[in-house]
């Protein structure tokens, strides 16, 4: 009823209100002329959309494409795999907290105690306009974190001079896990008004890894609804309305001990945007609710049935300002609040045939958590002289978090903790990036920061929440430091004819790194586990490591690209840090023949003999694989048709990523069809 | 113009939000309770020569270990009137036709409590009522207002509960028969619980005196799961035979409290006891 009601809403209003797609493309061009060709933030990269030269889709020509492996391929970019759906973007080795995921500038925390629903999960492939990836975590509508973050743009409502209406239909199937996948969508677009009306859904059984060896519990079934619309009552300003509907059931994780049976999210949001002489004004105000539930109900052998269901809601609002001060200053400000509760539980089923009266055991592991949060950004672009920029910005940001479950705060006196005194953090953070444009063909760049963040949910309240990849009960501790991290950056850009080259090194010091420690007076929760893990500050961490990137173009249809990357982090001891990617590169050879495109991509990842062994790290092999595809236009019933075909793994190697839980191998050769009209 | 009406509304909505929330608290007055409204009524009698009518309570129908005993007394002659001045001593006996025993106990205190007026004392019945064996509290009063004395000898009803609050085993080191209670928590919670034990021995049918200065070590393991609880205080003894200490669940459930008994030297009286303790 409630969720009726939230589309009614939404649909009511999306009929007089608006979506940015303008503005869209104003951003992402922003974001592409800043970072391939003026170079403002060389770390903000957009892929995928379409018209530029740069991007990705001229490299992966493939239709139906999951998000996860579209985001796999970003520079940086490594996901932690948990099964075959939904896995969790890494960058530059830091994960969950020390990133913001956002969908539109919108804040989304996953309602899974275990990360199993990473904000990527709730936007579908044929639904995602860009991913800007940023390591600069004063990007707008950022939460203070380390390691900078993800933002998901969405699809926006296209306007159109005269009333049009447009749209694609694809279904696909893939061999390995016999995935069917379909999707839709629908465009209206006049002078005034758009809307935009996106699905897609995907399932998928069990598939086999390199070798035939299936992987049981790697199945899922995922819909996706996205409707946006728009409307420019004048040049100046744009409405938009937006809501997505996302669903997944009986989802396998075979790194874990359970699955899930239900993951949904709700994500809503209306806003505003004012162009005025010299300046621009944007307003948004957000909500979703996010909902996930885990049990073990398919699994074989189980000591004990549980269930573990968790909640997460997120209500927010921000503005962002640019304006111009002179010919040199273009200054963004960005107020910032939003609203999260979160709260997880968990109910243990006992078997024992002996003593049938026994009851459920029932415990609270998100303790109804509820944060409030408040920043002000400020960004100042400075044009020193028209070869030196620097950009710098500065954030406050207030957070408190404070437990509302009289049980949770029972449960927090067992470890000797006072629930009812919230959390508060006060958290500073600033950047400033300087660019060079040496000479014609080569800008440097150079880039400082400071940044803080506050602990997580997990880290701060979680209460015995098991890791299955170390086997430990994990407990967060109300009153931990925030993390600190000073961070840099430099880089070289090369560009000459149609060749470019792309380098940089980083480099985050860290203070007070939140990370788990084992403490022995506890004693494990979980059937099975290796004891108990309480989060800690530790004194210090570092995470270095470099990014290059070849692209070059051959006889004007032959397209080369090469990237490597490598990250090493190590904590105060010299221990290595867990999820560490090993050194990667990927090469993509790609041929374009009028709109015929085949491409032939190798990904070789050196061996990881560098585990965190009490994080239940082990060495992972290195690994390569080889992907092709093709990507050919057809005629089918008088519509413009496209026909991709792809085979993924095409030797049939059976590897896993240093990333992946418990070294489940990843999917073997698959064969990939899709065909797609557009009408 | 537009915007204004916007803002204007929100501000209205706030102001209206605001002063609904400031809603004046009324005190009204609470009407006069039933001092004995939270206890269980177990029975009344005559103590005879005393004068007194005597009314028993307790926080729960009787059961097989510690048990809070109320004593109400009453003017025979005028029965409205609370008798607060007298000495109240126990003698509970169980008759099993053959033999007779008592059982461990406390007596109340010359002082009646504030709320109730009654005199409050604590039985440690060891058995329960069964069709071979009853229970009797004898109650005697020294009726201070009077000066006389009286006995009041009320049949009893004892239970043993699902969940047993009474241990016994004979000592390793000094073959005493030992008999420990589980007192506190009456009502176990997820968090933090007091918890308290009584310790007793048997030295005749008829002497049942506390025992202190025992070590006790305290281990509460949820047996389903195979995983114990953290941070938690061993009991220790602080006279009249009880012990008092801290106990942490981590989870509601069933729970199984560990114990192991031993003399202030650490010579073993006795290892691997345990209550269960089961709550949602």
């Amino acid at each position: 009823m409630k969720n009726l009601i939230q589309i009614t809403i939404i649909v009511t209003v999306g009929m007089f209100l608006h979506s940015y797609g303008y503005t869209q493309e104003h951003t992402a061009k922003v974001i592409i002329n800043d970072s391939l060709k003026n170079a403002i933030d060389l770390e903000g990269v957009v892929i995928i959309g379409d018209s530029t030269s740069a991007k990705t889709e001229d490299f992966k020509p493939v239709e139906g494409q999951r998000t996860d492996e579209i985001i796999e391929d970003l520079q940086g970019v490594n996901i932690i795999r948990r099964g075959n759906y939904a896995a969790e973007p890494t960058f530059r080795g830091m994960s969950s907290g020390q990133l913001s995921m956002t969908i539109d500038g919108m804040k989304i925390f996953g309602a899974c105690t275990d990360k199993m629903d990473p904000v990527s999960s709730y936007v579908s492939s044929n639904n995602l306009e860009s991913i800007t990836v940023s390591s600069n975590n004063n990007n707008a509508c950022q939460g203070s974190n380390i390691g900078g973050g993800f933002d998901f743009q969405t699809k926006q409502a296209q306007f159109s001079s005269h009333k049009e209406i447009s749209g694609s239909a694809g279904i696909g199937y893939q061999t390995n896990g016999n995935g069917r996948l379909a999707d839709f969508n629908l465009n209206y677009g006049d002078s005034a008004w758009a809307l935009n009306l996106n699905a897609n859904y995907q399932k998928f059984d069990n598939y086999k890894a390199g070798g035939g060896q299936t992987i049981k519990y790697t199945q899922f079934e995922k819909v996706n609804f996205a409707l946006s619309s728009s409307w420019m009552p004048s040049n100046t300003q744009i409405f938009k309305a937006q809501f997505i509907y996302d669903d997944a059931y009986n989802v396998g994780y075979p790194a874990l001990p359970m699955d899930v049976s239900f993951a949904g999210g709700r994500i809503y949001s209306l806003s505003y945007k004012k162009y005025l002489p010299n300046s621009t004004l944007f307003l948004k105000a957000y909500g979703n609710n996010i909902t996930h539930i885990m049990d073990d109900t398919k699994r074989e052998f189980v000591p004990m049935h549980m269930d573990m269901p968790g909640k997460s809601d997120t209500y927010g609002a921000f503005a962002k300002s640019e304006f111009n001060i002179g010919e040199k200053h273009h200054i963004l400000i960005n107020p910032d609040y939003y609203y999260n509760v979160s709260f997880a539980d968990m109910k243990m089923y006992p078997n024992d045939p002996n003593r049938p009266e026994e009851p459920v055991m029932y415990m609270i592991t998100w303790p109804d958590v509820r944060r409030h949060s408040g920043s002000l950004m400020i960004q100042d672009r400075f044009t020193i002289n028209p070869q030196t920029e620097l950009k710098y910005s500065g954030k406050i940001e207030y957070v408190t978090s404070k437990v509302f479950s009289e049980f949770g705060i029972q449960q927090l006196e067992v470890i000797g903790k006072d629930g009812t005194i919230p959390s508060t953090y006060i958290l500073g953070n600033g950047n400033a990036i300087l660019t060079y444009q040496l000479n014609h063909s080569t800008q440097l760049f150079g880039q400082l920061g400071y940044a803080e963040r506050q602990p997580t949910v997990s880290e701060g309240f979680g209460y015995y929440l098991y890791n299955s990849m170390d086997g430990f009960d994990y407990i967060g501790i109300p009153d931990l430091k925030k993390e600190t991290a000073l961070k840099s950056s430099i880089g070289l850009n090369w560009k000459k004819n149609k060749t470019v080259l792309e380098t940089k090194i980083y480099h985050y010091q860290f203070q007070d790194y939140i990370i788990g420690i084992i403490d022995s007076t506890y004693d494990g929760m979980t059937i099975g586990s290796n004891g108990v893990k309480v989060y800690e500050n530790i004194p210090s961490a570092s995470i270095s490591g470099f990014e290059v990137k070849v692209h070059t173009t051959l006889f004007k249809t032959i397209r080369f690209q090469n990237q490597t990357q490598f990250t090493y982090g190590v904590d105060h001891e010299s221990n290595p840090l867990q999820m560490i990617p090993p050194l990667q590169n990927s090469s993509k050879l790609g041929y374009s023949y009028k709109q015929i495109k085949f491409q032939l991509e190798a990904v070789v990842a050196a061996m990881q003999n560098n585990p965190r062994l009490d994080a239940g790290e082990t060495t992972t092999p290195s690994y390569g694989i080889v992907n092709i595809s093709g990507h050919a236009p057809i005629k089918l019933l008088q519509q413009p048709t496209s026909i991709s075909i792809a085979v993924n793994n095409l030797f049939d190697s059976n590897y896993w990523d240093h990333l992946d839980w418990n070294s489940v191998p990843r999917p073997g050769r698959s064969f990939i069809v899709n065909l797609r009209m557009r009408f | 113009m537009k915007n204004f009406k916007y803002i204007t509304f929100l501000l209205f909505s706030i102001v209206a939000f605001t002063l609904g929330s400031c809603k004046k608290e009324t005190t009204e007055p609470t009407p006069p309770t039933d001092p004995f409204a939270d206890l269980t009524y177990i029975g009344e009698t005559q103590a005879v020569g005393a004068g007194a009518i005597v009314k028993i309570y307790a926080e729960e129908a009787l059961f097989v270990g510690y048990n809070r005993i109320y004593v109400a007394l009453y003017d025979s002659a005028n029965p409205q009137t609370q008798l607060t001045d007298a000495h109240v001593t126990f003698n509970p006996m169980m008759d099993m036709g053959m033999m007779q025993h008592s059982c461990p106990f406390e007596n109340p205190s010359t002082t009646v409590e504030t709320n109730t007026k009654a005199f409050k004392g604590s039985v440690v019945f060891i058995m329960p009522t069964t069709a071979t064996g009853s229970w009797m509290l004898n109650v005697k009063v020294h009726n201070h207002a009077n000066g006389e004395h009286g006995m009041a000898s009320l049949a009893i009803n004892v239970v043993e509960k699902s969940e047993p609050k009474l241990i016994t085993f004979i000592s390793d080191f000094d073959n005493k028969k030992l008999f420990v209670t589980l007192i506190e928590p009456t009502e176990p919670k997820v968090g933090i619980n007091n918890i308290t034990f009584g310790i007793y021995e048997k030295q005749s049918m008829m002497d049942f005196p506390a025992v202190d200065g025992y070590m006790m070590e305290m281990e509460p393991e949820m047996p389903s799961m195979g995983h114990g609880s953290p941070n938690n205080v061993n009991p220790v003894s602080k006279g009249n035979g009880l012990y008092t200490g801290a106990v942490n669940f981590t989870m509601t459930g069933y729970w199984k409290i560990n114990l192991d008994f031993k003399t202030i030297n650490g010579d073993t009286i006795k290892l691997d006891q345990f209550f269960d303790v089961t709550f949602q």
